[in-house]
């Protein structure tokens, strides 16, 4: 290195203390980026299944607990990166130290303004050491790696890792509710699943005429719901959820939440995901029909061979204009009082009309109350008549032989019943509203 | 001044130095630190209270300093009786050859190079305040008439621990004055030893003067102005002043145990003069390791001897035996935080 004069080494060390001064501080923004990343990424790769598989409940607890965490992992960043920061006027005592240099590099910068003055007798041999020491701390060497490979690969790995969970998580879709039928009242509960062989009854659906409930589970949770409607952080919450559920199943989630939606089932979590997806999507149909009265909660479907007669019933209701409800109602009754039904039924009969049980009546009992368009997703639900409970005590999958079927009373309408597709909810505009009701109701034997 | 100027002028300090100290001890035997310490005094234009029990070498380190500098040297033996003027001079009364009569100053024997006041603590306050003009001005001042002292001056006055009855415990503006204090230890069994076979033969060993006799004033001057050229850094300014701070019960306002000690059992620190000491001390210390600037190691070197005589200790400290040398090291030990 050629002799240079004392300013001119001055010059040369501040230049190259500051070259030092943005090495190192590159460096430590890295670190804490990286950092800060990983931990991000831990945080979410944690959360992430409590957040598809939790409840609400479950889930804000957790999400609290890890935003307490992420913020005291922020604030400790924050306090290294501050630490470690390397200020204009710490630079040179950092390189003194880190160099290991004597002092010089320090004293040359520090002495430069009063040498201005009077010129000092040893100014010249300090500058011409430390010009001789300039690669002993230049940047390269004081902070070898201009990337943290520490927190990099941390990074790397917990962004892998949240890769994988993520990718994971989405296979992992539950699976909607197993329908079944039976014409037994069941109080709600599948009997193959009670019978104590190991099934999962909570995820199995059984159209059972119903009884009245007594409640218990049903009334507590409302009143948890009803708790829960008054905290705006619980439907936050329950909003992330949902949302967090669309991202990773996507359309597949949809299905699965109305299937369990319908149930009612699956939990404190599905519940209120129904709720959610309602208030998101306006979809109060049915979820809004489960979350009612006691009666509506406990919806009875009607036996095979009462459903003719159950027709009549409701063709004579809807020829007096009474709507959907009055038909529920009726339904109600008969079945609380299953002779009173058969009477009711006997007349019905008579008067050889369909109802509900078979479909024959598509705007009030098929399809039940139309949506209006515009409210919300901007499709109408064609509800079923039948309502459909499930276990809502356990998880486990029900299994077990299928219980036998009762006698078919009239196997002709069997035969003459229209093959059954299912009937997908879709956006379909107002104006052909009616023409889709009719395409889609069964016709009833004339 | 170019770089390999100011290197030759450090390597000649060092040679002059270590050669002076190397004639030194081939007559004072062991007592190497004390007589590094008291070249070092020298050298910061310092002067140098000595402290050790009788017939340890103190007098005999004296001598040889100024022996081996080639500079003239004066020895006053202080006693209760002394007066100032038999160290300063006096004017006397002289017979001119034409009859008349006039006052004419005699010098006293404090106009020397090198001045040893041996047991200073013998002498009463009167006339220990003689060498205070004397060693802060380098001057004296007899009958409103000021007399220049030679350069260099150096005094070295001795202290007796022991032989306590019939002395005056020096005034601290005068232990102020002095740079350095440095205590002379026993000597060990062998140092022994070598002092028995060396000062009981036929011919002793005497000192050869290092600097040559017309040329050593001018050269200890020029060495001394060398030293005052080495380069402090506002950093190492600011750690001396915290380092005197932190000695005084003012400025030791911390929790740690060095700031306790010092409002438990120091009633003054140390004075801003302390601070002056210990920056030329480190300044001497820089061109001894061949460096052209002070660090924070200089003066951690010299801290002990320049500030020990400048802690006045309270009650509690001499009732728990604390020696201000402990003190001044618990304080560098706190002042370290300070480099931070």
């Amino acid at each position: 290195m050629p002799e240079l004069s004392p300013t001119g080494a001055v010059d040369v060390v501040e230049r190259q203390v500051r070259r030092v001064r943005r090495r190192k501080n590159l460096y430590e923004l890295q670190r804490t980026l990286y950092t800060t990343v990983a931990a991000g990424a831990g945080a979410a790769t944690l959360l992430l299944p409590v957040t598809l598989f939790a409840s609400t409940t479950a889930f804000g607890l957790a999400a609290a607990c890890m935003a307490a965490l992420m913020l005291g992992v922020a604030m400790l960043l924050a306090g290294a990166l501050r630490r470690r920061w390397l200020g204009r006027a710490h630079a040179v005592r950092w390189v003194e130290a880190k160099a290991a240099l004597g002092g010089r590099v320090q004293t040359l910068v520090e002495i430069a303004p009063r040498a201005r003055n009077a010129p000092q007798f040893f100014q010249a041999l300090l500058a011409s050491q430390v010009a001789a020491e300039l690669d002993a701390w230049r940047p390269q060497r004081l902070v070898p790696r201009a990337v943290p490979r520490a927190a990099g690969a941390s990074a790397v790995v917990m962004v892998a890792v949240l890769i994988v969970v993520f990718h994971l998580a989405s296979l992992a879709l539950p699976t909607p509710p197993a329908i079944g039928f039976s014409d037994r009242p069941h109080g709600g509960r599948d009997e193959r699943s009670d019978g104590g062989d190991g099934a999962a009854p909570g995820e199995r659906v059984v159209v059972a005429p119903g009884v009245p409930s007594t409640g218990d589970t049903d009334s507590g949770q409302a009143t948890d719901d009803g708790r829960d409607d008054d905290s705006r952080l619980t439907q936050l919450s329950s909003a992330v959820q949902e949302n967090v559920r669309k991202q990773v199943w996507g359309k597949a989630w949809e299905r699965v939440r109305d299937a369990l939606a319908r149930a009612g089932t699956s939990g404190g979590g599905s519940r209120r995901d129904g709720r959610a997806a309602s208030e998101d999507g306006g979809e109060e149909g049915v979820e809004g029909k489960l979350e009612g009265t006691e009666e509506n909660e406990w919806e009875v479907a009607r036996r095979p061979s009462e459903r003719a007669r159950g027709a009549a019933d409701s063709s004579s209701d809807h020829t007096d204009g009474t709507d959907g409800a009055d038909g529920q109602g009726d339904a109600n009754s008969n079945a609380d009082d299953p002779s009173a039904g058969s009477s009711d039924d006997a007349d019905a009969g008579d008067a050889g009309g369909t109802t509900a049980g078979n479909g024959a009546s598509p705007g009030d009992l098929f399809a039940g109350a139309p949506v209006m368009p515009g409210a919300g997703s901007g499709s109408f639900e064609l509800s079923l008549a039948a309502r459909m409970r499930s276990d809502r005590s356990g998880r486990k999958r029900s299994g077990g032989p299928a219980p036998d079927a009762d006698p078919d009373a009239r196997p002709a309408l069997g035969t003459e019943q229209r093959r059954e597709t299912a009937a997908h909810r879709m956006a379909v505009p107002a104006a052909y509203e009616q023409v889709v009701r009719e395409v889609f109701a069964h016709r009833g034997t004339p | 001044m170019t770089p390999a100027i100011a290197t030759a002028a450090i390597a000649d300090f060092q040679e002059t130095f270590a050669a002076i100290r190397a004639e030194m001890a081939r007559v004072v035997i062991g007592h190497e630190p004390a007589i590094e310490a008291i070249l070092t005094a020298f050298f910061a234009g310092g002067h140098v209270l000595i402290e050790g029990v009788p017939g340890i070498g103190k007098t005999l380190i004296v001598r040889s300093l100024a022996e081996a500098l080639n500079l003239t040297f004066n020895r006053v033996q202080f006693t209760v009786d002394l007066m100032p003027a038999d160290i300063t001079g006096t004017r006397i009364i002289n017979d001119r050859p034409d009859g008349g009569r006039e006052l004419v100053f005699v010098p006293g024997p404090i106009f020397a190079h090198v001045v040893l006041g041996d047991e200073i603590n013998r002498a009463t306050p009167k006339t220990q305040s003689a060498l205070l003009e004397a060693m802060a001005e380098h001057q004296v001042t007899v009958a409103g008439s000021s007399y220049r002292l030679q350069a260099p001056f150096f005094v070295l006055a001795t202290l007796n621990p022991i032989e306590m009855e019939g002395t005056y415990q020096l005034p601290e503006a005068q232990l102020d004055r002095f740079l350095f204090k440095v205590l002379l230890e026993y000597p060990s069994e062998q140092e022994l030893t070598r002092i028995l076979a060396a000062t009981t033969i036929a011919d002793p060993l005497t000192v050869r003067p290092v600097l040559a006799p017309e040329r050593a004033a001018t050269r200890t001057e020029e060495l001394k102005r060398l030293v005052r050229e080495v380069l402090v850094a506002p950093h190492v300014e600011q750690y001396v002043a915290g380092l005197v701070r932190l000695t005084t019960p003012a400025g030791a306002r911390g929790d740690g145990e060095a700031e306790t000690e010092v409002r438990r059992y120091v009633t003054y620190g140390a004075s801003p003069r302390g601070a002056q000491a210990l920056v030329l001390g480190a300044k001497v210390m820089a061109l001894l390791d061949g460096r052209p600037h002070v660090t924070y190691d200089d003066v951690d070197k010299v801290a002990v001897s320049a500030l020990r005589h400048r802690l006045v200790m309270s009650f509690a400290a001499e009732a728990a035996g604390v020696v201000p040398a402990h003190i001044v090291e618990r304080v560098l030990i706190a002042a370290r935080r300070l480099r931070a």
